[in-house]
């Protein structure tokens, strides 16, 4: 199977990924990812919601810190799922703020914490760019971290385990 | 935007195969081959090559600026010429009705008109400065993947074809499924090849 059948076939994994982010965000505090870092997820401030693979349907896009989410609960409800979000990450006291799709999980937008004041002014350019990529990199590793914790509850069993039966009673507003 | 400051957008992949030996020699000598070529003074529609990523002037590319161990940093600029719609089909209107003037009432063929629009178009292009984009890329050459700074499927094809060009290496999307399959692990392997849609639908009781 090639990189685009696989990506098309797959789909679903990222939209119930980024659906689940959305859970966290409201449902628990920090979550620990491999290697013991916590995490905390953050909603922003656009949401879009599509039918889930397979299904037809629009879509429907929530923007603004202070909009309600009742109607992006309701399209949950009508089987609806996560297509595209900003998220905000908090690892080890990091905040992280970016965009992200269900198709390919790619980061956009990707707003790194401030870089490490007076000493940063005298690093030069390499160093400015050194910092940068860790910081990013920091950022990567955690949304890795999260889609591996997110899979580990996904694949339990062939209905998604524990994991979405707590994401299906928190879209039901059980 | 980028590498040194602002905001980013990142395409990953990774590479496959083993790197070749003497790997910051090699480098340089793939990126030497491979960089950036002015088209200011020519009339070609596209150039796309390497350059250093804190100045898409610098067509040097020494290795203090591309090695950052263990990242390769580099810039892939690309400069395009386009000649805009409407200026084409003004200028084609007008190669026409110079090529029917000619002709003294005879007609031309839809074939003729073509060549006319492709010969108006060479003039356009030599008279239109290319615009400049550059996109920033990194190479974790420790854990085997590429960062491209951009999100455009253009931008992405044409980096994807600068780097195999480059450096002859299988480039493979970082896709959720297939980051999934690292993630979960050999022995989870057939669930994931197994799993089909969720859904959250909850009928009206």
């Amino acid at each position: 199977m090639d990189v685009l059948e696989l990506l098309n076939e797959k789909m679903f994994l990222g939209q119930e990924f980024l659906t689940w982010l959305w859970y966290l965000s409201e449902e628990e505090g920090e979550v620990q990812i491999a290697g013991g870092r916590l995490v905390q997820v953050l909603l922003g401030d656009r949401l879009l919601l599509g039918p889930a693979m397979g299904q037809e349907g629009t879509r429907v896009a929530v923007r603004g810190r202070e909009v309600s989410l009742a109607e992006a609960r309701q399209a949950l409800k009508r089987g609806k799922l996560v297509e595209g979000l900003r998220l905000g990450l908090t690892v080890d006291g990091e905040e992280f703020w970016l965009s992200i799709n269900a198709r390919e999980l790619m980061l956009g937008s990707l707003r790194l914490p401030p870089a490490g004041g007076a000493q940063e002014q005298d690093q030069g350019r390499e160093g400015v760019i050194l910092e940068r990529l860790y910081l990013a990199e920091m950022a990567h590793r955690a949304l890795e971290g999260l889609f591996g914790l997110f899979l580990e509850g996904r694949l339990a069993d062939e209905r998604g385990g524990e994991l979405w039966e707590a994401v299906r009673a928190w879209a039901a507003g059980e | 935007m980028g590498l040194l400051k602002g905001s980013l957008t990142v395409s990953r992949y990774m590479i496959g195969g083993k790197l070749p030996d003497g790997f910051w020699d090699f480098a340089e000598t793939q990126l030497k081959a491979n960089l950036f070529q002015e088209i200011e003074e020519t009339a070609d529609e596209l150039s796309v090559g390497w350059v250093a990523v804190h100045d898409y002037l610098d067509l040097d590319l020494n290795r203090n600026a591309f090695a950052l161990e263990p990242y390769l940093v580099a810039g892939m600029r690309v400069d395009r010429r386009r000649v805009p719609a409407s200026v084409l089909r003004k200028r084609h209107r007008w190669e026409v009705d110079k090529a029917l003037a000619l002709r003294e009432g005879r007609g031309l063929s839809r074939a003729q008109r073509e060549e006319l629009k492709e010969k108006a178009r060479l003039h356009l292009l030599a008279r239109m400065p290319p615009a400049t984009q550059m996109a920033e890329m990194v190479w974790d050459t420790v854990r085997g993947e590429v960062w491209l700074l951009a999100a455009a499927k253009a931008t992405r094809e044409l980096f994807e074809d600068l780097f195999r060009r480059t450096f002859s290496l299988p480039l493979t999307p970082r896709i959720p499924y297939l980051l999934a399959a690292d993630l979960a692990g050999k022995a989870a392997h057939e669930r994931l090849e197994a799993a089909r849609p969720l859904t959250l639908y909850a009928p009206e009781a």
